[in-house]
Formats: structure tokens, C-alpha cells, sequence
């Protein structure tokens, strides 16, 4: 089990992240963290507020796509940058969590990255020793 | 040592190669890329080249898949990747068109020169700043109501000009006069619709710019001239900008919906990201509706930035509209 909890890797025009946990629901969480903190600062993001999710999909790769482009879809519509999130349930084909974080205030958070998307390339969820994800952002 | 793309690209001449239908089983046609030997010890990568040959995949796709000089990696599709398929029994996949639909640019000419707008660059380029909304995040300066979203939509560039954002001639030199016929905001997802709405009027980030260009060197003179390009040392602008979140929402949305049409048409892909349905079924009409309703949106979205552009040039040099085309 590695030490760090994700790793950004660079693909072509595109922007990866590995991100590992000891199982599925930490690995989820730390995919979250990955794309929040290539998007700004994750250390001047404070948790004041929080949005509930629920989500369905046909397998574990299609929800962690899916997971990500709500949050992406947050930040687009709301902009809330999240840094902190609790997986409630999840399954293979279902994940309920509630997110914390703020809205983007630019006197504060510098703004980095502009996610557009996370996609299906390169798309893995490896569940052997501890749990490995690996997703690509169309940014 | 033998090129890498040795047995698997078939050279025809010196600019032509070919990827036959053996290299891969499924294909049902060759894939053909354009570029010259040495672009493609550039290029060759040899995932990008399995790309194209998922392409031929594609039910009804006619005559070749094909890969232009630029080709490189996308999301299914190759970036540089053409297919065109059979109305009758061919399919539409939303990957092919892309996630920012009707992504472009539009050059937009000046009267000025180098000489004159030299002393006063950073004025300008700050002007721009100002103007134009940029940047991860960063909000439009319109406020739409849904109703109004859904306006934009179905006129594209002309709703922007009858609310005084541009003049006619803007939308006379405008592709489809900037407006794709066939759009209805039913099949868009309210979700497109939220992220479309604080993004109208905004360039976006990553690869999306405002750039001040000169004139430094003509090839073609006839064509130049028939874009209003006259003199070497003219000053140009060029806008490059898309349908940003809600072109975005729209592919993702219709990539899903149409997986699911992948398996009731019983079409079978490499790639589930060349996800498609038949041309003539509802799911394929559904999708070119929200499409075109997307390209709308980039077309209205590139209006706002060649207006606020237009209006910075005239702050800083103080000529009227009409040194503009």
C-alpha cells in the first residue's frame, strides 16, 4: 500500500490521477481530493458547507466517472471547491456521500486547473491489495 | 532499425498510408491518414493509429476513416479523426463531434497596423482582460433566465445581435449565418442548461485565447483579400472559444444515453466512448437536436467576445465600428 493517498500523472494535453485507499470508498475519496486540488489550494479551502449525493451506474468505473463529474458539475454550477468527503454507501453500482467545502471566493483561493470532465480513457478500478483507481480529466 | 509503423501502415504515395481492415477485425473499411514520412515519426503513436482503425468500426461509416496531418489522441475519436457515414443505415456518435461542440475560432480583421497599435499593446491587452471574462471559473457578465437559454439555442448568434451585442455583418460572415437548424431545448438536459448558463459569454481556459495577431507574410492573395486580409503589417484578432460546459454536459449526457442504444441496436465497438445510435432513430435525431442547440450556444458565445472585443479596440484607439468587418 503506497504512503501518499493520490499522484497526478501528465497525459498528452490531459491531466491523470491515481489514487489509492485501503478500500473503494477511501479510494473514491481521494480521487475527489485529487481533482479538487488540481482545480486550487486544497489548504485555503474551509468546510462551510456541504451537498448529499446519490448516485447510480452500471459498474464500479461508470460510478467513479460518474462521482467525479457531479462534483465537477458542482464546482461548474454552485462553484464549491470541496476538500472533505464522507462516503455514506457504496457499492458497485451505487455510492451516497455527503462533500464539504466553500464557495470560490477569489480573494482567497487561487484558482489553478479548469476541469472540464473526467472521462472514460485510462479509465480503471483495480480492487486487489488495498484499492487502486485511475481516471483522466479532459481539462 | 525498421520504422515502428512497419506492417501496419500500408504506404500508397508519399503523403497517403493506409490502414488495412486486417490490421484490426472489425473494421469495415481502411483507415487512411494523410502526412508526409517524416510528420510521421512526429505523430506515430501507435494507440492514436488504433483510433482511427476503431473509427472503421462505425456502422455505415463510407469509403475510409480519416486522419488528418494533425492528427493525435482523443477520447475515441483521434483529435484530427474524419468519418462520414450513410444517412440511410449509418450512426451518429456523439464522440466524433467532440465534448466542446462547435469549438472554433473566428478572425476578426482590423484597418489598424502593426505601427499603430505597437505603442499602445499593453493598454489593449489589458483592455481585453477587462472585457472579455477568462479563466478557470470565471463568470459572464450576462445573466440569462432558462427561458432565455433556451432562445439562445434555437437562434444562436442572432439573439445576440438583437440585443446589441454585434452588428448584422457579424452574422452575414458567420458559418450557417450562426445559426444550425434543428435545435430543440427539449432534449437537453436541464443539467447542460445550469452549467450553460453562468458560462454564456465567457472564453473559457486551457487552450481557449483572444489573440492579437499581424499580418507578417500573405500566401494566397486572392483569399487573403476575399477575408478582408490586404497588407502585410495588418492587425487581426482571432478568438478561440467553444460551447464550454453546456457543450460539454450535452456530449456526456448523449455519450451515456446512446451506450445504452449501443446495446439495443445491437452495435458492437472497441471503445465505449464511440458510443452511437443509427442517424434515423430516435436516440441519433434526439442527439443532433441537443447538438445543434450547443453549436448555437458557441456561436452566441463568440458573438459576446467579438463585440466586448470590438469595444475595447475602440476605447483604446478611439475609431468607430466601422474599421471593423
Amino acid at each position: 500500500m503506497p504512503e501518499k493517498d493520490f499522484e497526478i500523472i501528465d497525459h498528452t494535453a490531459d491531466v491523470g490521477i491515481i489514487a489509492y485507499g485501503a478500500d473503494m470508498s477511501q479510494a473514491f475519496v481521494n480521487a475527489a481530493r485529487a481533482l479538487f486540488s488540481l482545480i486550487t489550494e486544497l489548504d485555503d479551502v474551509e468546510e462551510v458547507l456541504h451537498r448529499d449525493m446519490e448516485l447510480t451506474a452500471p459498474d464500479e468505473e461508470n460510478l467513479l466517472v460518474e462521482w467525479l463529474n457531479e462534483l465537477i458539475y458542482q464546482f461548474d454550477t454552485e462553484s464549491i471547491i470541496f476538500k472533505r468527503f464522507d462516503i455514506i454507501h457504496l457499492d458497485s453500482t451505487q455510492l451516497k456521500a455527503r462533500s464539504y467545502g466553500e464557495k470560490v471566493d477569489s480573494s482567497k483561493h487561487k484558482l489553478k486547473t479548469g476541469v472540464k470532465a473526467a472521462t472514460y480513457h485510462m479509465l480503471k478500478v483495480d480492487k486487489g491489495d488495498g484499492c487502486k483507481v485511475q481516471v483522466l480529466f479532459d481539462i | 532499425m525498421p520504422a515502428p509503423w512497419q506492417g501496419i501502415l500500408k504506404k500508397i504515395d508519399d503523403y497517403r498510408w493506409e490502414i488495412p481492415p486486417s490490421y484490426k477485425e472489425g473494421m469495415t473499411v481502411p483507415g487512411l491518414i494523410f502526412a508526409s514520412e517524416s510528420m510521421l515519426s512526429h505523430i506515430w503513436q501507435e494507440q492514436v493509429f488504433q483510433q482511427v482503425a476503431n473509427v472503421a468500426f462505425l456502422p455505415g461509416i463510407v469509403h475510409r476513416s480519416l486522419a488528418m496531418p494533425d492528427i493525435h489522441w482523443g477520447y475515441g475519436f483521434p483529435i484530427g479523426g474524419v468519418a462520414a457515414t450513410r444517412i440511410k443505415d449509418g450512426v451518429v456518435s456523439p464522440g466524433g463531434v467532440g465534448f466542446d461542440i462547435n469549438c472554433g475560432v473566428r478572425l476578426v480583421r482590423t484597418n489598424l497596423t502593426e505601427d499603430e497599435v505597437r505603442p499602445k499593446i499593453e493598454q489593449l491587452v489589458r483592455e481585453l482582460f477587462i472585457n472579455i471574462p477568462s479563466g478557470v471559473g470565471s463568470e459572464g457578465k450576462i445573466r440569462v433566465s432558462e427561458k432565455e437559454l433556451d432562445k439562445v439555442m434555437v437562434m444562436g448568434s442572432r439573439w445576440a445581435m438583437e440585443k446589441g451585442y454585434g452588428q448584422a455583418e457579424d452574422i452575414v460572415v458567420t458559418e450557417e449565418s450562426g445559426c444550425m437548424k434543428g435545435a430543440n431545448p427539449d432534449k437537453v438536459s436541464s443539467k447542460a442548461k445550469k452549467r450553460g448558463i453562468p458560462q454564456l459569454g465567457t472564453l473559457g481556459s486551457g487552450n481557449h485565447f483572444v489573440e492579437v495577431e499581424v499580418v507578417d507574410e500573405l500566401y494566397d492573395r486572392d483569399a487573403a483579400k476575399a477575408m478582408g486580409i490586404e497588407d502585410l503589417g495588418q492587425v487581426l484578432l482571432l478568438i478561440h472559444t467553444g460551447s464550454r460546459g453546456f457543450g460539454h454536459q450535452v456530449c456526456t449526457d448523449y455519450v451515456a444515453l446512446l451506450g445504452e442504444a449501443v446495446r439495443r441496436y445491437g452495435i458492437s465497438l472497441p471503445d465505449r466512448q464511440l458510443a452511437c445510435a443509427p442517424i434515423n432513430s430516435p436516440e441519433g435525431q434526439d442527439y443532433l437536436a441537443a447538438m445543434s442547440c450547443a453549436a448555437n450556444y458557441a456561436w452566441t458565445n463568440r458573438q459576446f467576445i467579438v463585440h466586448w472585443a470590438r469595444e475595447s479596440f475602440v476605447k483604446v484607439f478611439g475609431k468607430s465600428h466601422r474599421n471593423w468587418v
